[in-house]
């Protein structure tokens, strides 16, 4: 064997199809404790505890038997003393002097290897505490929606002369624990939207959807909201056609439009405008508004975030959560460009039909 | 094993079964012999756990490496390492604690139990183990070694299996 790889910091073996070790460096066999003599001629498993035998059998030599090549495999290997080293092995088979043989290296890593049991744990914990919170806003969701369909529906009782004569100021009550209620409901709706997606548990039925009709159907749901708020709407959705869950991207288009018209001022527009890019079909919804920061961009995504502004109508902040997560379920994303002051625009892309 | 369990549903489907290095039960159990303690599968999957991080990352450029020979990508597709890794340890899992001793009676099928030398995975008892309580099985003792004959020793492999389909007389 060559003198550099014989003493090179890092263990070398060349193993046979069959398993037998044709080659050991110096630098394995001392790892391991064994005389380089006793290594060479033995069965690979040898070096390999139990576990890492039926592994080394069943994964690691059919993959490179057939991939010719195996890289970044953790592994454990056994020293004379029978203590477990953990290396990390990259391996190449090839062809020399006639029959095949894998060329194996082994890296020691031994602090890289605590560190990365560490990190192991603290994605299953964070996976756990994620489920956990799905299922915690889902439970609370429903069940703070019974006390508050009773404040609603008793509140109309009580306005509809129910239960004796009410007075103007009695109604103009009634009316706002209606209105409160209502909000409180929608914002419930969100946080469960929102717990059903975390959770994968949104079945989508994805068919051929024109663009023009859902902008229309959404148009009219926000209408009188945008006449009431002075703005006024245009669409250039002609033609295009996605392939996506109407329903769905009827959701994301509400969104979008009911959050167009909450950030922007009287006399404003909002606009929404569709074309295809290839494969794709971008749908931008424009508004005049007072515009994102750009540190804010990325951040206005992100699940309970709310943008610092006064004297808004104010949700729990999932909306554009709720709507780039079912935009990425259909295989579509969604992302916003703006400069302050001057306005938003939201890119809604989908998969084009 | 997989195959005598649909060849026990569904024997019409199956004339012949030849099982490669089959094992009902890896764990030992009282005097039957699997070759494996609970805390050494324990062991593996615990490696295969450690390999999920690099694992998606040394499939993938393998897959690109074969584009000129399109008949191996096909091999690999097909083959249970081009699987989930999710699922991958989870087929372990069932593999290496399942008990199947009790279906190998229930295997009408004509079969043949290719045994393999130094397996490690399924050692000799093993393979004798299937053998005798397969109603009508062979066995045949390979030269080959380690648990993947046919990729290792793929002639040996399919004259083993050609001769077998051919007369069935030449194993034992």
């Amino acid at each position: 064997m060559d003198r550099l790889l014989d003493s090179a910091p890092c263990g070398f073996i060349s193993v046979a199809d069959d398993g037998t070790m044709i080659e050991v460096n110096a630098t394995l066999a001392s790892l391991l404790g064994f005389p380089r003599f006793e290594l060479q001629g033995w069965h690979v498993q040898k070096i390999l505890p139990p576990g890492g035998r039926i592994f080394y059998q069943t994964h690691v030599f059919p993959m490179l038997r057939m991939h010719g090549v195996a890289e970044e495999i953790y592994l454990e290997l056994r020293t004379k003393d029978g203590e477990t080293i953990p290396v990390l092995m990259n391996a190449i088979r090839r062809d020399r002097d006639g029959a095949f043989v894998c060329d194996c290296v082994f890296v020691r890593m031994i602090q890289r290897n605590e560190y990365e049991a560490q990190l192991l744990e603290a994605r299953r914990l964070a996976e756990q505490a994620s489920a956990a919170k799905a299922k915690f806003l889902s439970m609370m969701s429903h069940d703070l929606r019974t006390p508050l369909t009773s404040i609603t529906g008793n509140a109309a009782l009580l306005a509809a002369g129910v239960h004796g004569a009410v007075s103007e100021e009695q109604l103009d009550s009634l009316e706002r624990i209606r209105n409160a209620a209502r909000e409180l409901l929608r914002m419930l709706e969100d946080i469960l939207g929102f717990a059903k997606l975390e959770s994968g548990s949104v079945p989508l039925r994805l068919s051929d959807v024109p663009l023009e009709a859902a902008v229309a159907r959404a148009e009219v749901l926000v209408r009188l909201h945008m006449q009431e708020s002075g703005l006024t709407f245009s669409t250039d959705c002609e033609g295009a056609v996605v392939h996506a869950d109407p329903d769905r991207l009827q959701q994301i288009l509400l969104n979008l439009l009911a959050n167009a018209i909450k950030f922007t001022t009287t006399g404003g527009s909002v606009s929404v405008r569709c074309a295809r890019d290839g494969e794709r079909a971008v749908i931008r919804v424009q508004d005049t508004g007072i515009g994102i920061p750009s540190d804010q961009l990325q951040r206005i995504f992100e699940p309970f975030v709310q943008l610092e502004t006064d004297n808004r109508e104010r949700g729990v902040g999932l909306g554009l959560a709720i709507s780039r997560e079912l935009a990425q379920a259909m295989g579509g994303e969604l992302t916003a460009e703006s400069a302050p002051g001057a306005g938003a625009t939201f890119i809604l892309v989908l998969p084009a039909r | 094993m997989i195959g005598a369990l649909a060849a026990q549903r569904e024997p019409d489907r199956f004339s012949r079964l030849i099982m490669i290095g089959p094992s009902p039960r890896y764990v030992n159990d009282g005097d039957y012999v699997g070759g494996f303690e609970r805390a050494d599968l324990e062991g593996l999957l615990d490696l295969m756990d450690r390999n999920f991080i690099g694992w998606a990352n040394f499939l993938a450029p393998v897959i690109m490496k074969n584009e000129d020979r399109p008949e191996l990508t096909a091999e690999l597709q097909g083959s249970f390492c081009s699987t989930d890794p999710k699922i991958a340890r989870r087929f372990a899992e069932a593999t290496f604690f399942a008990d199947n001793r009790a279906d190998l009676p229930q295997v009408r099928t004509p079969s043949l139990v290719l045994q393999c030398a130094e397996d490690a995975i399924a050692p000799r008892e093993v393979g004798e183990y299937v053998w005798r309580n397969l109603p009508d099985a062979k066995f045949r003792m390979m030269k080959a070694t380690g648990h993947c004959p046919h990729l290792s020793h793929p002639g040996e492999t399919i004259e083993a299996m050609r001769e077998y389909l051919a007369n069935g007389s030449a194993a034992r």
